[in-house]
């Protein structure tokens, strides 16, 4: 039954035009992304902001490689494609992973057809369950579009090379904040992969926390903002007010969401990942609980 | 005869209102019947825990023999209906909103759900978007949704609702056809009552939130106890009507003489008028309505039966 129920869910999302709002924004985030790294002076921007990074690369690349350092073989399309990838992880998949579980209950009591689809004999719990995945098979598909551009755009621009990685981050790395290493560009390529597994699990999280606001409201704004705002306001309390909400910086959701950086390292520190992802297993978990509760008890009135 | 539905002292609480209140209803199988009410008198709500949109507070509901707390979903198997106006997603056409919503009870042929379409008068335009239907058009696919797939038991919230008179005739005609070949039980919400006498067998009437009276039509009219008279001589007539110890309320409407009694006592006042030298032309149940014994029942709230 929630295998029929999901195909049903399947065939309606397709034809939501509302729902292509996040491929829209996704091309927008791509297109804008390109022209920024495209028009960047990446030499000047490394000798400025990681200047011993780029000491350290120029002696890599006499001393290991015997040839001078040329930094846009580090960035090229692969970089391009994983910087893009760390951006969106931050800001852009949380409101997507937000839109699609807050317009999946709320939406159709909105419409006033969820109504009309539990006047039929149709379990609830089930019904829920089969919109989760629908959640799920979205995200994937929104994330390997968001994925599938960057590469479609920065392979053939900025070509296919190896990367530079760095221990404990990839992206927002700072001066001292760990060793780098090259990395190939097939093993850049698994990782991208990981990285897009994983943290796109990770964003389950916010998108059933989404569905739970979903099951409470009649309107699809409240849990779409809801969402994203008690997202921002966890980032908040777990990064830029660290220390001062140490005592329960912990158990925030968002301290436990952002371990894909970790799949950069040299040596993923599958440990420490781990134990995120159980985190957010349970989160998602806790708040899919808490939706399937509240959707079985709610009176629906629209 | 079986209960296609029947609801025990049915109770819906918000807060310290009580929307409904002990409501017990009886329909028939193989009967149509007309919920009549007001608005804000609970129809909707009532028909809401029917179909398990909302829990009841106290009470219980049994739909086709299922109650509906021990079999949860599958008790509305065999229920087809809509709750205020039928809705559709938009963004599909009218044949695709019909297989979705089949889907979700079993699924329906290609045929059925050409069959469901032609019985509503929408072909040719089934493979349309739904958004570009008209109210009318939308009604009419409500009706055809509930028909996929194959329920015994239909239950319809105000399907005239926002109806002009020819759409509104169209869609008795659909519940009168649907009644007579297929054998459907239907129980059909509405504030019109002119409906009600074209269409149904029994009915219910609640205001609020109370069942006032339930059972078939004409014993609703012949509760009534309101005859009038037509004679040679009004004066001496009202003079025996007033003095005769059967007759309560006399008085004047239309040129007729109008007496309340019960409908046993009748007999016995004609022969006090004749035998008091009255000729009497004429006499029969008073000119009330539906909508008389209607309005009269809910402006007072109180049990007539």
């Amino acid at each position: 039954m929630v295998f029929r129920l999901f195909r049903i869910e399947v065939r309606k999302i397709v034809r939501r035009r509302d729902l292509y709002v996040s491929v829209a924004l996704v091309a927008i985030f791509v297109a804008a992304f390109f022209y920024g790294f495209a028009r960047q002076n990446w030499d000047a921007w490394f000798r400025g902001h990681k200047g011993a990074v780029y000491r350290a690369l120029e002696q890599y690349s006499r001393i290991v490689l015997h040839r001078p350092f040329n930094l846009s073989e580090y960035t090229n399309g692969i970089y391009f494609t994983g910087m893009a990838v760390g951006f969106s992880f931050h800001l852009l998949i949380p409101i997507v992973a937000s839109l699609i579980g807050g317009i999946l209950v709320a939406g159709e009591a909105k419409d006033g057809t969820l109504r009309a689809v539990l006047i039929r004999p149709v379990s609830r719990s089930q019904l829920l369950l089969a919109k989760f995945g629908v959640a799920i098979v979205y995200l994937v598909l929104v994330m390997a579009f968001y994925v599938g551009s960057c590469l479609a755009l920065g392979v053939p621009t900025f070509g296919w090379n190896h990367i530079l990685a760095f221990n404990n981050a990839f992206m927002q790395v700072g001066e001292g904040r760990g060793a780098f290493f090259v990395m190939e560009p097939s093993e850049a390529i698994r990782r991208l992969g990981l990285v897009c597994a994983l943290g796109g699990y990770a964003m389950l999280v916010v998108a059933s926390l989404a569905l739970f606001l979903s099951t409470l409201f009649d309107s699809p704004i409240v849990p779409i903002v809801g969402a994203v705002g008690l997202y921002f306001i966890s980032l908040i309390l777990g990064t830029e007010a660290e220390g001062f909400f140490e005592e329960i910086r912990k158990y925030l959701f968002t301290s436990h969401m952002f371990f894909w950086r970790n799949l950069f390292a040299k040596e993923i520190p599958w440990g420490d990942v781990g134990r995120d992802l159980l985190w957010c297993t349970g989160y998602t978990a806790g708040f899919l609980l808490l939706a399937l509760v509240a959707f079985r008890v709610r009176d629906v009135k629209s | 005869m079986a209960e296609a539905l029947k609801t025990d002292a049915l109770v819906k609480r918000y807060g310290r209102r009580r929307v409904v209140d002990g409501v017990s209803l009886s329909v028939r199988e193989g009967e149509i019947y007309g919920f009549l009410g007001p608005n804000g008198s609970g129809k909707t709500t009532t028909i809401r825990m029917v179909l398990g949109l909302i829990a009841p507070t106290e009470g219980s509901v049994e739909l086709l023999g299922r109650d509906i707390a021990d079999w949860g979903p599958r008790s509305r198997e065999g229920v087809g209906g809509f709750v205020e106006t039928p809705t559709f997603y938009p963004y599909l056409s009218g044949e695709m909103n019909l297989r979705t919503y089949a889907d979700l009870s079993g699924g329906a042929s290609r045929a059925e759900v050409h069959e469901a379409v032609a019985l509503v008068g929408l072909e040719g335009r089934e493979g349309d978007l739904v958004r570009t239907y008209s109210f009318g058009m939308r009604q009419r696919l409500g009706i055809a949704a509930a028909l996929l797939p194959r329920p015994r038991f239909l239950i319809l919230d105000e399907p005239s609702l926002g109806l002009d008179p020819h759409g509104m005739k169209e869609i008795r005609d659909v519940m009168l056809r649907l009644h007579r070949e297929k054998g459907l039980t239907i129980l059909f919400s509405t504030h019109l009552l002119a409906e009600v006498q074209l269409v149904c067998t029994r009915v219910g009437i609640l205001q609020l939130g109370k069942l006032l009276y339930e059972g078939p039509l004409e014993g609703l009219l012949k509760a009534e106890r309101t005859f009038r008279v037509r004679t040679d001589r009004a004066e001496r007539a009202r003079e025996v009507l007033s003095a005769h110890p059967a007759v309560r309320a006399v008085g004047v409407e239309d040129g007729f003489l109008t007496f309340e009694a019960d409908p046993e006592a009748v007999p016995v006042v004609n022969r006090a008028l004749v035998e008091a030298g009255v000729r009497v032309y004429e006499l029969g149940p008073g000119a009330k309505s539906l909508e008389d014994v209607f309005l009269e029942m809910t402006s007072h709230g109180e049990k007539v039966l």
